[in-house]
């Protein structure tokens, strides 16, 4: 399974460097105006990293959707599946090395988000006059700009989960198209439509599902975190059922 | 070593396969006959595993296949199928890391043999180019059973000659070796057994000497009368 691991995520290199050579870019763009003083550089920087950066989040994870569909539709699908591996390892190896692709951005772009705030807190000392103002506004209704930064980081997380559990989906959808739909003229927006309602139903679900701790001041990601633990929950249950899923149905029925 | 029973498989508008049943044994090349659309590669599909039958049973030795069964079967399909970032170093190696049997010095050597550059890249290659990398990558594993889809598709018809000794040449006395091809003539000096396919379905099988025998005549015109 490592080794299929190895070759997807070699596949996908090329695309994760474009898009890590473009934040690299819009990074440079940035410190140019930081350094050099240039406010339109700095502002033109943060929104391409910014924009940028979801942008290309989105982009290697549905990348990962499109190598899986095509490995399915496409010749290059006989080399992958004539491997002697079960197709829960061949499944499990793609998820994985998108996991691992999406780990490597995310990875650079908060390392880039630490070092521009440390580069522009130190450039610009009304940013560190506004961060002891901000703490100091929050701390009067008991919290705090580290409790914002936890929660958000848990809410990345969350997002982050989420996100994956719609790959796996997709994941689903894709396999139901090649396998128990191949036969069918219009498999393509069955197995859409399908992906659709599922994504819905599952997003319909964790809205209605509770959150702990309900009034309670997350100080840190852990206890922010544990606020989303029902969804959390819903979107793991989610993620291990599209991936058996998909593993049942090539088993099953696959046709390359 | 090798049996398929019943096998069927349909797909929307068409029976690509239709109650097909076959057996081959090691130390036989066996020639899959039959014209395009005739259900040859389907077969070979669903024998290594990339394709599901609707029905119908395939074992080795007697047993079920699984994917496990895949260690086993070497398999070459007509069309090109490499990862498009992959040189033929890169494909030696993906092979060597899926598969115990494969031997890496001699698909270098078999790349020498057939004037190819390990360096260059699959995608870059030709027709007549790639179709010798798959012969390369698909001989140079020691598998029990080596199916070869159209090996000679592509290939000009000075360098079949050399095609098909070097496929002779590189198979071992324990392996069986299912071979279809357009080019009946080029496969009726090797094969020691035919299956013709007609619609699906095997019309008529055999040792390739005693169907010359019993019918007076050569494989060629046997495939002429049944499907001309």
């Amino acid at each position: 399974m490592l080794k299929m691991m190895k070759y997807e995520y070699r596949r996908g290199i090329f695309p994760l460097l474009v898009v890590i050579t473009a934040l690299a870019a819009a990074e440079l763009l940035f410190l140019i105006g930081v350094f050099g003083k240039k406010d339109i550089c700095v502002g033109l920087g943060l929104i391409f990293l910014i924009l940028g950066g979801f942008a290309a989040y989105l982009f290697v994870l549905v990348y990962g959707v499109i190598i899986y569909s095509q490995d399915l539709k496409n010749k290059t699908g006989y080399m992958v599946f004539m491997t002697p591996l079960s197709n829960f390892k061949i499944i499990g190896a793609k998820l994985l090395s998108i996991l691992l692709t999406g780990a490597t951005l995310v990875v650079f772009l908060a390392i880039i988000m630490v070092v521009d705030y440390n580069v522009i807190k130190t450039h610009d000392s009304n940013i560190a006059g506004m961060e002891i103002m901000l703490n100091g506004i929050l701390g009067t209704n008991g919290s705090s700009l580290g409790t914002i930064i936890a929660n958000l980081a848990a809410f990345i997380v969350v997002v982050l989960i989420q996100f994956f559990t719609m790959i796996t989906i997709a994941y689903l959808a894709v396999s139901l198209s090649s396998t128990v739909l191949q036969n069918k003229k219009i498999k393509g927006v069955v197995s859409f439509v399908l992906f659709i309602v599922l994504y819905v139903l599952m997003s319909y679900i964790a809205f209605k599902l509770p959150h702990l701790g309900v009034g309670m001041q997350a100080g840190t990601m852990l206890e922010a975190l544990y606020a989303s633990l029902p969804q959390f929950a819903l979107y793991v249950v989610c993620m291990i059922g599209s991936y058996i899923g998909s593993a049942v149905l090539l088993s099953k029925k696959i046709s390359l | 070593m090798l049996k398929c029973e019943h096998l069927v498989k349909k797909y929307i508008t068409t029976t690509a396969i239709s109650d097909l049943s076959l057996e081959i044994e090691p130390g036989h090349i066996y020639a899959l006959l039959g014209p395009n659309g005739s259900g040859k590669s389907t077969l070979m599909k669903i024998i290594a595993g990339l394709v599901k039958p609707d029905s119908g049973t395939i074992t080795i030795d007697g047993v079920p296949m699984t994917y496990r069964s895949k260690k086993d079967i070497a398999y070459m399909p007509t069309e090109a199928y490499f990862f498009g970032y992959m040189n033929c170093k890169d494909i030696g190696k993906y092979y060597k890391d899926f598969f115990d049997d494969f031997d890496y010095d001699k698909y270098m050597g078999l790349l020498a043999e057939m004037e190819l550059n390990p360096d260059q890249k699959a995608k870059s290659m030709s027709s007549g180019m790639l179709a010798k990398l798959k012969i390369a990558v698909t001989l140079s594993r020691d598998s029990r059973i080596v199916m070869l889809d159209e090996p000679l598709n592509g290939i000009d018809i000075i360098a079949r000659e050399k095609i098909i000794s070097t496929i002779v040449r590189n198979i071992s006395d324990d392996t069986a070796v299912l071979m279809s091809s357009h080019l009946v003539d080029e496969l009726e000096r090797i094969v020691d057994h035919a299956f013709f396919i007609k619609n699906g379905t095997c019309v008529l099988q055999g040792d390739a000497e005693e169907l010359r025998v019993s019918r007076g005549k050569s494989i060629v015109d046997m495939y002429k009368e049944i499907y001309a």
